[in-house]
């Protein structure tokens, strides 16, 4: 399991030990030298700048940005890479372990207000924007959670409004005193979770819905959210076997529409994007597909080839216009040998027709394992105008990532697709272990992926221009789902633990490990408004102050370069 | 006969009761103001701030000399107001106002080590909202289980420094947690985004 942050592939432990000599050796700017370096980050520098402004040796070459800096270097904020350790799960065992020193309380530690504690080891810089709990309102347990397609609206199910006040549900529960423990115990047992928490990240708003009075027997079976939209938000509401999804409205508390999916429902998806809600029907092995606008229903004939069942589709997955679907076959289910499947949702021309499928073999597309997950993602580039591309991204048993382009699928047929043409592999991961609840999600308006598996139990984001590793982060829980929200500066995650349906959501500030990660020379200017924000978020933090001198500096030695 | 130095007001607390009673029934009414009728530990302090009250020490020298005099007390009752005050205390005074006396930065220190243990407990996800939440936890007393606003009160405890606390504790109002770093980050956010 990978423990500490890192950048990029390769681990930092070459780079430390070369400092290490140089410093053995005396040798202030060689430090900051190899600090420079491209394959070194910030942390290396602004860790190596403290201990040569803290030892006795001045440095010649690097005395300019030395200085430029030097009112921002703390030991006590040096993020090392000790420091860089993923924060302890464990609090709650903390909690309710004997401590030692309980009955003779240490004095000094009198009268300590909250949060300005004396020390502030370095970890505990990190940890503001590393898994921040209690970022948002509201209690941030949530039973699920979602956000929407462009990031700037997140809903959560909880049982704490977003003001401290207690609202008008609240304040019923309240009124209601139980007499007897034993009536106490059966309400405990029930769910009483009726609310969902809306944030609106641009420009910041957050309200809470009462799902009382909203949604009929909203506290029998399941809730789930699926989505929210600008003026909606979308609910899967499970009870036996039978499954609706309800639309809520996020100004008025009303249900809008309801789809009644029927009993047979298996895997199903909603793509707010394309405006589609779709989902497998086992009984008649057709996928449906119904239009949130206008509640026009299209089924399609799923043509199952020999051996495979309709309950072995785990997963869909709709292009953001809605005209291509993948379907995945369960990689459990292994009598087909079928992978997935591809369906076109909208027909172009004679050569694409609608409700064409094509139900791809391991052996012809020369797997040795199943797909456990599937995201699409749009190919976005500042740089080249290209035409948008869409991409399936496929993370398989075996723990490779693999993608399709929808591109190339859409003006051929698919039966004229050669299969060793299909997929690309992205990468391989080392390590014979299966991959485990892999979860994923893909930024809106920046290039970037994140992964996660259980086996790994870190979080990789991923350049999705040229499917680059960028940095991978340790997770102290088990992650449920991710979504990248507030122009893609904001990683929210769900843990998930188990026995529990209510799990804490933290948010990951990505700016700040996204710029932590530079190489010292290409952090400029054109930075600052990545940096600028999280000093508002954390104004305290010197690290912060670091990085933007350093950004300064940089700027001021290229301008001086060009002439 | 009114005693001619009437206690003063001390930390805000009114000791205008004692005016209308006699002087030797000072020290016992003080005793049972602070030890039943307000039987917190913030007026059991205050009752032991008051022996730093000058005029109050004086009288109570005077009352022990009285009774040294009189052979109802036995030990040497010191003549320096200083040496009084450390004699009166270790003497004088009950046992479990001793303890007390002691117990009272104690109790500063437990107030901060509850403050840990509720902050910890929000950051491992404890609901405060949650049915039976309070009855289920070993650790955190009484005082904040049977409050009226327990989810309130524990949110203030996480949230508050320790003074305000206190003023929220004693049945002040709740203050501003004040502003949202997260909306302030993203108003920054957003303004450079446009």
């Amino acid at each position: 399991m990978a423990e500490q942050l890192r950048f990029g592939s390769a681990p930092e432990s070459g780079i430390l030990a070369e400092l290490e000599a140089l410093r053995e050796k005396r040798d202030a700017d060689g430090m900051i030298t190899r600090a420079l370096a491209p394959d070194s980050n910030i942390f290396v520098l602004n860790e190596v700048l403290t201990s040569v402004k803290e030892g006795p040796i001045t440095p010649v070459l690097h005395r300019d940005l030395l200085q430029t800096v030097a009112p921002s270097l703390d030991r006590k904020t040096v993020i090392s890479a000790k420091g860089r350790t993923a924060p302890q799960a464990s609090a709650l065992t903390a909690v309710f372990a004997p401590t030692a020193g309980e009955s003779h309380p240490e004095h000094n530690a009198l009268d300590e207000e909250a949060g300005a504690g004396p020390t502030l080891d370095a970890s505990r810089v990190l940890k503001r924007f590393l898994f921040v709990q209690h970022a948002l309102p509201g209690n941030c347990l949530a039973e699920s959670i979602c956000s929407s397609p462009e990031g700037t609206m997140l809903a959560y199910i909880t049982g704490a409004a977003v003001k401290l006040q207690a609202d008008r549900s609240e304040r019923a529960r309240r009124e209601i005193k139980l007499p007897t423990r034993d009536q106490q115990e059966l309400r405990c047992s029930s769910r009483t979770l009726g609310l969902v928490n809306v944030i609106c990240l641009d420009p910041y708003e957050a309200w809470s819905l009462d799902l009382e009075g909203a949604i009929p027997r909203h506290n029998e079976g399941s809730l789930e959210l699926l989505g929210i939209g600008h003026d909606r938000v979308f609910l899967l509401h499970e009870q036996g076997r039978s499954k609706t999804v309800h639309a809520l409205g996020l100004r008025n508390n009303r249900l809008e529409t309801s789809f009644d999916l029927g009993d047979g429902v298996g895997a199903m998806e909603l793509s707010l994007e394309g405006q589609v809600l779709a989902w497998i029907d086992s009984a008649t092995a057709t996928l449906v597909a119904i239009s949130l606008q206008t509640s026009e229903q299209a089924s399609f004939p799923l043509q199952l080839t020999t051996g495979l069942e309709a309950k072995d589709l785990h997963r869909i997955a709709l292009s953001p216009d809605g005209d291509m679907g993948l379907i995945l076959v369960s990689p459990r289910a292994e009598v087909s040998g079928v992978v997935f499947g591809l369906i076109r949702l909208k027909g172009i021309g004679d050569q694409a027709l609608a409700g064409e499928v094509r139900w791809w073999r391991r052996r012809e597309l020369l797997l040795n394992q199943g797909f456990e997950n599937v995201m699409v993602t749009r190919s976005r580039s500042s740089t080249i105008a290209v035409e948008e591309q869409v991409t399936f991204y496929l993370f398989g048993t075996d723990r490779a990532l693999r993608r399709i382009s929808v591109h190339r699928l859409r003006e051929t047929s698919l039966q004229a697709i050669k299969p060793l043409d299909l997929l690309s592999l992205v990468l391989v991961r080392d390590g014979p272990k299966k991959v485990l609840f892999p979860k994923m999600a893909v930024a809106s308006e920046r290039p970037l992926m994140a992964t996660y598996d259980q086996v790994d139990g870190a979080i990789k984001l991923w350049d999705t221009t040229d499917d680059t590793l960028l940095l991978s982060i340790p997770s102290p829980f088990h992650i449920d789902s991710l979504h990248f929200v507030a122009h893609d500066s904001l990683l929210v995650i769900r843990s998930r633990a188990m026995g529990r349906t209510r799990d804490s959501i933290t948010i990951t500030f990505l700016d700040f490990l996204l710029c932590a990660g530079l190489r010292p020379a290409t952090l400029t200017e054109d930075f600052l408004p990545l940096i600028k924000p999280l000093r508002a978020w954390a104004p305290e933090v010197a690290f912060l102050d670091f990085m933007e001198r350093l950004a300064l500096f940089n700027g001021k030695t290229a301008k001086e370069m060009v002439p | 006969m009114n005693h001619p130095c009437k206690l003063p007001p001390i930390l805000g607390l009114d000791f205008s009761f004692l005016d209308g009673l006699p002087e030797e029934d000072w020290f016992p009414a003080l005793l049972s103001f602070g030890l039943e009728e307000h039987a917190t530990w913030y007026d059991r302090a205050l009752v032991i701030e008051a022996s730093d009250n000058a005029e109050f020490l004086k009288d109570a020298q005077h009352h022990a000399l009285e009774a040294h005099a009189a052979g109802t007390l036995s030990s040497i009752v010191p003549n320096d107001l200083a040496v009084f005050k450390a004699w009166f205390l270790e003497t004088m005074l009950p046992q479990h106002i001793r303890a007390d006396r002691r117990r009272i930065s104690a109790l500063r220190v437990a107030l901060s080590n509850l403050r840990k243990y509720a902050v910890e407990l929000n950051n491992a996800g404890f609901d405060p909202r949650s049915d039976g939440a309070f009855t289920k936890l070993q650790k955190l007393p009484k005082a904040i289980e049977s409050h009226d606003h327990s989810p309130e009160a524990f949110i203030a405890f996480v949230h508050l420094p320790t003074k305000d606390f206190s003023t929220f504790a004693k049945g002040g109002p709740m203050p501003e947690l004040g502003k949202s770093p997260l909306k302030e980050y993203l108003n920054v956010l957003n303004a450079y985004c446009q």
